[in-house]
């Protein structure tokens, strides 16, 4: 047995489903529209003998052509106009969840018996995720096609949603997390676009496309909470609040600093100091926190024109997103040692900006970026709740609405009464710049990629990540 | 007409494929074992490596000990616990608040975590076990193991998170909780002490016919010597000294091989080189294989397991000191068991008596990249709860003979005379507590001091830094408290109240330190 050989491989996998489907469409007199589809999925995944394995999906549709109807056709500017509805019903699963025990084959070093590391604990509860889902939109076009686009609003309930949480460590599960079918979301949205053709002259054309969506979701049905700062912060396993947004984001309020230079916070509605506070674990974590709002966007959507002038054509595309927070940049966690003073070797990544801008004196209080590092804490839970201010702290929440640059492009065809001397189909030239940052936003810095300097990991993506991309291609189409 | 074949065609086609499906559906999917033959369980139930993952079925506990005479910490040791950690320092100094760190990443607390982890394994191998037929005997051999390992942990539990047992109140008296449905999340209520340890006994004894007798060189599978061990280790603990006697005769019959340590220790290398070639494989010692919890102690052992000189010396007074500083130790375990004497075999400046024995004696093993960290059931808990037994029983010169059975395995050949009951008046008492001392000596380093301070009743003292930390017989504070992390989740689970306690603070002169927390 090679060890490693399971471990990495991903060939060893054998995820079977089978599945039957029968789709029909009819369409009566050009104006109505009849649609369906059933699927019935079954798979190993959570074992044969389950009943868990069947999950009927369906779907029902009706479309309405509403410029077949003679009423509609009177309508001069009116080229086309659809009314759709549809419902259905559709599952998922979890590989990684299973109802039975499984686990990564491994050698002992010492006897060199195979044994198996148990990676899940068998869930024979699990069920499949259902998703329903109820769609009405509109179709349209008009002034000769110079304007058309879709209108789409949804619902969709997804019940008995599989999601990872922390159990109880007396529960005794690998790494106290488990998959369970664990309460419900309910999505609400709309979206449409509109694509225009502003102006379509010969030598000029100008046309716009614009995407819009909104989706409010909800997480509801949720009976067990955890009282802890990662259900409020990172979430990451957590029982989260029920009746918030997926991704609701709470933060503690800040309160300036004291006459020492720590940060004081509004703890049950009363400013309280850091060092009030003798053993953070006391603290309830509902007078605490506040909720700020939610980390995805509330309306987000692109806007894209392309202008053609003769053989140029430039196309140039803008993303954004409104309407969601971030949380900026923090300092290094646990910056004071056990012994209360700073430790020199966490401040690797620490941000200079930050330092030069911390608390040395009281006529700082309206400006210090940063606590007094010239202070010895030696209690560890004044150091918690610096770390927990100092990151979620609203003063470190930030607007995350923005608007930047997808790519701008401008091309050139060389004209095809030149190409044929040369027997060339196509030759086209490009040149293209992509991800050029923000032209419009409200934080400090780039809320898609906060910077996250005290984790060397969060620092090198935001490298990585916040860099343009400049191309130039040459298009030959031979024939 | 034609249109009616096709449909029936149709219909046997697809009645075809959903035949086949059963079939396709049942084979599991690949690229993990699943638990389906007494093969695949015999896998899952020797998962007790520990270089690898961090759960297994061989880690126990860390740092219980820590509460006891058995160790002690000067400020800087004591400062030196903190983040993850620090309820060790707090458990030490005996506070009234343990868990002072809170980190959303600190979710879990080793002692309790690893023996459900245990237990959780073990009852969901038990509640899948039931379609792996292929080998009967082999099954039923398996559902021994399983109850065996999962009856261990409980043993630990109760003992460090509840009250010590005790006939006339045990049946009300928080215990822990059972968990055979791990993965139903039930409630996590206490059961009482009582529940408990009848739970123990009754899995160990319907384990007990189906499993072989002695151990081979797999020392992680529990056998019948192991079921009589960890028997003899409850119904001691239960102050059931008949019952206790009973199951360690049963052991010892099966196995009672004791180490000489004059063919360990030759005196003349140093002692480090003569340990190595003891594996977990071959120690005849060995009875059940286990090891401290991972992730307070891995790589060793004797991080906290200090003593002071003082102590140290009280402890194993039999050696001679010479005029050039160099010592002749009579108990050899003064040697082998501590650090206290260099390879040149002069005491060393340390004025601390560091626990190195387990780690170096397995140096085999971490060669291989196993796990150094070892707390095995062995042959000598059973002499000395036999011991134990016999000298309550008023049956003193059985009682001596198993204390000598052991010193004359554990001396300098030749410097250990053997012990009488004239040598202790023929006094029940004297003779009992010469056979706790050598538990003590001998048992030194397991993780099992605390366990006897309660059932013994006997208050102790340990010093932190020049304050001496005084706690009285049966104190509440001698209970682990339970994580509040765990409570949070499921607040049916109920803490142990340390808030009252007999706990006194003295300065070096001997003053009562009023102490806040």
């Amino acid at each position: 047995m090679i060890p490693g050989k399971y471990y990495f491989s991903m060939d060893g996998r054998d995820d079977r489903y089978v599945g039957y489907f029968g789709n029909f469409g009819y369409t009566y007199a050009k104006k109505y529209d009849f649609t369906g589809s059933i699927r019935l999925d079954k798979t190993n995944l959570f074992g044969g003998s389950q009943e868990s394995p069947n999950l009927p999906q369906w779907s029902l549709g009706a479309g309405w052509n509403i410029t077949e109807e003679k009423f509609a056709k009177d309508i001069k500017f009116l080229d086309y106009l659809k009314l759709r509805v549809s419902y259905g019903w559709n599952g998922k699963i979890d590989k990684t969840a299973a109802p039975y025990l499984y686990g990564y084959p491994w050698t002992d070093k010492v006897t060199l018996l195979p044994y198996s590391a148990i990676q899940s604990a068998p869930n024979p509860s699990l069920t499949w995720e259902k998703t329903q889902t109820y769609n009405i939109g509109v179709d349209y076009a008009f002034l000769k096609n110079s304007i058309s686009g879709t209108i789409n609003v949804y619902r969709k309930n997804s019940d008995d949603c599989l999601v990872q949480l922390a159990v109880n460590g007396t529960y005794g599960f690998q790494n106290n997390r488990g998959t369970f079918n664990g309460g419900r979301l309910e999505n609400t949205g709309l979206e449409f676009n509109i694509n225009a053709n502003i102006v379509n002259n010969k030598n000029f054309k100008w046309q716009t496309m614009f995407m819009y969506s909104t989706n409010k979701n909800m997480a509801r049905g949720i009976t067990k909470v955890s009282d802890n700062t990662s259900a409020y912060t990172t979430m990451a396993f957590y029982y989260r609040k029920p009746d918030r947004p997926l991704s609701y984001l709470a933060a503690v309020e800040f309160a300036g600093y004291d006459e020492v230079g720590l940060p004081k916070f509004i703890y049950d509605g009363e400013v309280t100091k850091v060092t009030d506070i003798a053993n953070a674990s006391t603290l309830i974590m509902d007078k605490l926190f506040k909720f700020v709002g939610q980390k995805d966007p509330k309306h987000f959507g692109s806007w894209t024109n392309r202008f053609i002038y003769k053989n140029f054509e430039l196309s140039l595309g803008l993303y954004y997103k409104f309407g969601h927070k971030v949380i900026g940049d923090y300092p290094p966690t646990n910056l004071f040692t056990s012994s209360g003073f700073l430790q020199p070797t966490k401040m690797y990544t620490f941000l200079p900006e930050l330092m030069l801008h911390s608390w040395k004196s009281e006529a700082d209080a309206a400006t210090a970026e940063m606590y007094n590092l010239n202070n010895k804490i030696t209690n560890s839970s004044h150091t918690q709740l610096m770390d927990l201010i100092m990151s979620y702290g609203t003063q470190n929440v930030y607007n995350a609405g923005s608007i930047r640059v997808k790519n701008i492009s401008l091309s050139y065809s060389v004209p095809k009464k030149a190409l044929s001397k040369i027997n060339l189909k196509d030759l086209r030239i490009v040149i293209e710049a992509r991800n050029l940052g923000t032209i419009v936003k409200f934080a400090p810095f780039d809320p898609d990629n906060p910077p996250y300097s005290s984790s060397t990991y969060g620092a090198l993506m935001f490298v990585t990540r916040n860099r343009p991309e400049f191309s130039a291609g040459l298009k030959i189409g031979l024939f | 007409m034609k249109k009616i074949l096709y449909f029936i065609a149709i219909f046997f086609i697809t009645g075809i494929l959903a035949s086949c499906e059963k079939e396709f559906l049942n084979s599991f999917p690949r690229g993990q074992v699943i638990a389906k033959t007494t093969a695949d369980f015999r896998k899952l139930l020797d998962f007790v490596d520990n270089s690898r993952y961090s759960y297994s079925l061989s880690l126990t506990t860390g740092y219980v000990d820590v509460m006891t005479d058995d160790c002690y910490m000067d400020s800087t040791k004591w400062n030196s616990y903190t983040t993850t950690r620090e309820h060790i320092k707090n458990l030490y100094a005996y506070k009234n608040s343990v868990f002072t760190y809170d980190s959303p990443s600190f979710t879990n607390e080793t002692n309790w975590n690893n023996q459900y982890y245990t237990i959780s394994l073990c009852s969901n191998i038990l509640s899948e076990i039931t379609i792996a037929t292929d080998n009967v005997e082999k099954q039923k051999q398996l559902i021994g193991e399983a109850r065996v390992h999962r009856a261990y942990a409980y043993l630990i539990l109760i003992n460090t998170f509840a009250v010590h047992y005790n006939e006339a109140t045990a049946a009300t008296d928080k215990g822990v909780p059972i968990i055979n449905n791990p993965t139903a999340l039930p409630p996590l209520d206490r059961k009482s002490v009582k529940e408990v340890y009848e739970f123990i006994i009754s899995e160990l004894e319907s384990a007990l016919p189906d499993l072989p007798d002695d151990v081979d060189q797999y020392k992680h599978r529990p056998t019948k010597l192991s079921v009589y061990a960890i028997l003899a280790r409850t119904y001691l603990y239960m102050g059931n000294y008949t019952k206790a006697l009973e199951n360690a005769n049963s052991a010892l019959q099966i196995r009672n091989y004791l180490y000489d340590y004059n063919t360990i220790y030759t005196g003349t290398v140093d002692y480090y080189n003569n340990l190595i070639g003891i594996s977990r494989m071959n120690d005849e010692e060995m009875i059940l294989w286990k090891t401290f919890a991972k992730s307070v102690v891995y790589t060793t052992a004797s991080t906290h397991y200090i003593l002071d000189t003082m102590t140290f010396n009280q402890l194993y007074p039999d050696f001679i000191k010479n005029p050039d500083g160099t010592t002749v130790n009579y108990d050899l375990r003064r040697t082998l068991k501590f650090n206290g004497i260099a390879s040149n075999r002069k005491m060393t400046a340390t004025s601390t008596f560091q626990f190195n024995f387990y780690n170096q004696r397995y140096k085999t093993d971490s060669n291989k990249g196993g796990t150094t960290c070892h707390n095995p059931v062995a042959t000598p808990e059973m002499y000395l709860t036999r011991a134990e037994c016999n000298a309550r029983a008023g049956n003193l010169q059985a009682a001596l003979d198993d204390v000598n059975a052991i010193c004359s395995k554990r001396y300098k050949t030749g410097s250990f005379t053997n012990l009488t009951p004239a040598n202790f008046q023929n006094n029940k008492d004297l003779v009992l507590d010469r056979v706790l001392l050598e538990r003590r000596r001998e048992l030194y380093g397991k993780d099992m001091r605390l366990y006897d301070l309660k059932r013994l009743n006997l208050p102790f003292t340990h010093k932190l830094g020049s304050l001496t930390i005084s706690v009285p017989a049966n104190d509440p504070r001698l209970i682990w408290p339970i994580f509040p992390k765990y409570i949070e989740m499921n607040s049916e689970l109920e803490q142990n109240e340390r808030e009252t306690s007999g706990v006194k603070y003295y300065d070096k002169n001997g003053v009562e330190v009023p102490i806040t927390d």
